[in-house]
């Protein structure tokens, strides 16, 4: 019965693609399904290998990697017992998934917070014991220790007595780059600053907190470690072998997740679409550098899950959003449940953007800083226009990038930054989500209901975007636009989509660099080039240095081997270390978002 | 593994360091410019407040000679800042 509505919904949603149009030169939605659909199964353990008995990662079909996801999906969205000591301590038969009568925090919620592992007060990670017998005090309750003076306590004293909240939305943007909103939400708020903002968190599972806390390196990874790893990496073109002494290499089964979240309006609140949880967020407070702390019950919107194993040493990204978060300005939804598009839109974002990428000759073996994002009418020609900013986003999502100024003298024209000077709105993604992840997608809502979940569970409402579980070494062109990578198929690990390929979560890597990053970071957009006019590539793997997209990518040039912060392989917290202070929402004027106060950095 | 509070402790300090007589003038308008860019203004170098929330992790990069990246401080000029760190920030 399953399989001949699989077999229905393939030749349905074949023909959609068949007629769509594409973006940005991409041809993202001439999907062809290549392999079976992979059967999902309703279960708590969280998968620890993709495709183990068919050669691992690199031989697993793109179904493969999106039925692995969704094993991670539904593992980890399981419940825990309530009142349970512990974290990560799934409640399995006691308390199944998609139960709405189960009221207790899901596994990866109780996932110690990046503050958690990575204390901002120069002390020891809250409930430390150098004990390997006690995961060195993994189990120890909520405790957020940012630095001395940088939080003052609750804005609102009634909430004094609160237990913290495993929801600790410590983050305010993507990656510094840009602020995320939620046209949907209803402005104006005594109690939220900017309640249509997206706001996000990082969290991490008990491996890596074991990991870091056994070798105490929760501030700062010591140089002589960072050399080490840099000399082994540069030698050997792959990651060390799992928690080699001397050099960073986390384990197998190191998981992190990063999940976006947001005030829901009274709507949503009624019709419990969403996954909804107390979470706590910061504001500021006074007119310095302090902060303080509010809680309240919000919705899930996005949610990453990263997974290193033994044949993806550089980590397996899958990344789920909510059904309602890409809508057209009166609310209606641009795609259903299964990612299929219902609504096709004319143009991906209002004002359209492009990116200038061309190969530089200049002197430098560091990321190119002469390139630019502007506004263009046409993204494949990426001819620039005076920006025309979107001033009605109505129910649309919408972002508005940081303001760069010119860096100290010699100053670099055109700035290395994005259109600025208003808000972008956000009609469509670049890369549509393929047919057969669309099929997974339907999959596991099948299994779902065959599991007995209601109909009206939120978590029918989570479609798979994604997933990134083999590197591919782009090469750049003089093509518009970045020389967008535009493979049309078919697809299989080595030759991935360009959806899997730019793998980005539509309200966690929404703008031009984001949406569609490869190469690396200079830092405020993304290139392909280095100023010398080589290849700037970003992920070592079995003696091969890639130039790959999307999350991986990302995480290749930021974590496994930063220009000037330690390498945290594949880690970006890990990286990054201690957490001084959690962000707060930057005052935004009507034309720039700037200085906002960050605990992250990027590294050029 | 040494970390700054550790480091810090145990450093032999013999005059006092204030943010005004000698902290202040180690960072240059580079370095405030830099910190600044290289971190959406995250890190403000040339204000009394955000350097002393930050400051020992600022001490664990220059401790490191990650930090600055070019030109890495020299060890006297360390000793100041953890000296500054383990009097408490001293305005």
């Amino acid at each position: 019965m399953r399989i001949r509505k699989i077999v229905q919904a393939a030749i349905l949603l074949g023909a959609c693609a068949a007629a769509a149009p594409a973006f940005d030169g991409s041809n993202a939605a001439a999907t062809t399904a290549n392999g079976a659909v992979v059967a999902i199964t309703i279960s708590g353990d969280v998968p620890n290998e993709l495709n183990p008995t068919g050669g691992g990662a690199p031989n697993a079909t793109s179904e493969q990697a999106a039925a692995f996801a969704w094993q991670e999906f539904i593992a980890l969205n399981w419940p825990t017992l309530p009142g349970t000591y512990g974290r990560e301590k799934s409640a399995y038969n006691l308390c199944k998934f998609g139960n709405s009568n189960c009221v207790g925090p899901l596994v990866w919620e109780t996932m110690r917070s990046k503050v958690e592992t990575f204390p901002g007060n120069n002390q020891p990670p809250p409930g430390f014991t150098n004990q390997s017998s006690q995961d060195y005090g993994y189990d120890a309750p909520v405790r957020y220790n940012y630095a001395d003076g940088a939080v003052d306590g609750p804005c609102d004293p009634a909430q004094a007595g609160d237990t913290a909240p495993f929801i600790n939305l410590d983050e305010t943007d993507q990656i510094t780059l840009n602020n995320m909103y939620a046209g949907v939400v209803q402005g104006g708020s005594a109690q939220n600053s900017q309640p249509k903002l997206i706001r996000f968190l990082a969290k991490s599972n008990r491996k890596q907190y074991v990991y870091v806390a056994k070798n105490q390196w929760w501030n700062v990874i010591p140089r002589p470690v960072t050399l080490s790893t840099r000399a082994y990496l540069a030698a050997n073109k792959m990651s060390p072998p799992p928690e080699m002494p001397g050099v960073v290499s986390q384990p197998f089964g190191t998981i992190e997740v990063k999940a976006g979240w947001r005030q829901l309006n009274n709507d949503e609140i009624s019709k419990g679409r969403f996954h909804t949880a107390r979470v706590r967020y910061y504001e500021q407070h006074g007119s310095g550098f302090a902060v303080c702390w509010r809680d309240a019950t919000w919705g899930l919107v996005s949610l990453h899950i990263i997974q290193k194993t033994p044949t993806a040493p550089y980590f397996i990204y899958a990344t789920f959003e909510h059904a309602d978060n890409i809508l057209t300005a009166d609310g209606l939804p641009v795609e259903d449940e299964d990612g299929n598009i219902i609504r096709r839109q004319s143009t991906a974002t209002t004002p359209q953007v492009c990116l200038n990428d061309q190969q530089p000759h200049g002197g430098g073996a560091y990321p190119n800083k002469s390139g630019y994002v502007t506004t263009t009418a046409n993204p494949a020609a990426c001819q620039t226009i005076a920006a025309t900013y979107c001033t009605n986003p109505g129910k649309r999502i919408y972002y508005h990038n940081v303001k760069v100024e010119p860096p100290p003298p010699p100053p670099v024209v055109p700035a290395n930054g994005e259109p600025s000077g208003g808000d972008i709105c956000v009609n469509q993604r670049v890369n549509e989500i393929p047919l057969e992840i669309r099929l997974e997608n339907k999959a596991a809502h099948d299994a779902m209901k065959d599991f007995g979940v209601g109909p009206n569970s939120p978590w029918l409402a989570y479609k798979l975007v994604n997933v990134q579980y083999y590197p591919y070494d782009k090469i750049p062109t003089s093509a518009a636009n970045g020389s967008p990578y535009n493979y049309g198929g078919p697809y299989d690990a080595r030759h991935p989509s360009p959806a899997s390929y730019y793998l980005a979560n539509i309200l966690v890597e929404t703008n031009r660099s984001l949406q569609q990053f490869s190469g690396g970071l200079s830092p405020n957009i993304a290139t392909d080039w280095d100023a010398n006019g080589d290849r700037h590539q970003n992920t070592y793997y079995n003696g091969t240095f890639y130039n790959m997209g999307g999350c991986m990518g990302c995480h290749g040039s930021q974590g496994q081997n930063p220009t000037t912060n330690p390498g945290g392989d594949f880690s970006v917290i890990l990286s990054r270390g201690g957490v001084i202070t959690p962000e707060i929402p930057v005052v935004e004027s009507s034309s720039a978002v700037k200085n906002a106060a960050r605990n992250r950095s990027l590294s050029p | 593994m040494a970390h700054a509070r550790d480091l810090i402790a145990e450093l032999n300090c013999t005059v006092p360091v204030t943010w005004t007589n000698d902290i202040q003038k180690l960072f240059g308008q580079n370095d405030v410019d830099h910190m600044k860019a290289a971190t959406a203004g995250r890190l403000d170098l040339s204000s009394y407040d955000s350097v002393k929330i930050w400051a020992w992790k600022v001490y664990e990069y220059v401790e490191n000679k990650y930090m600055p990246p070019s030109a890495p401080w020299p060890d006297a000029q360390i000793l100041t800042f953890g000296c500054w760190v383990k009097a408490g920030c001293p305005r």
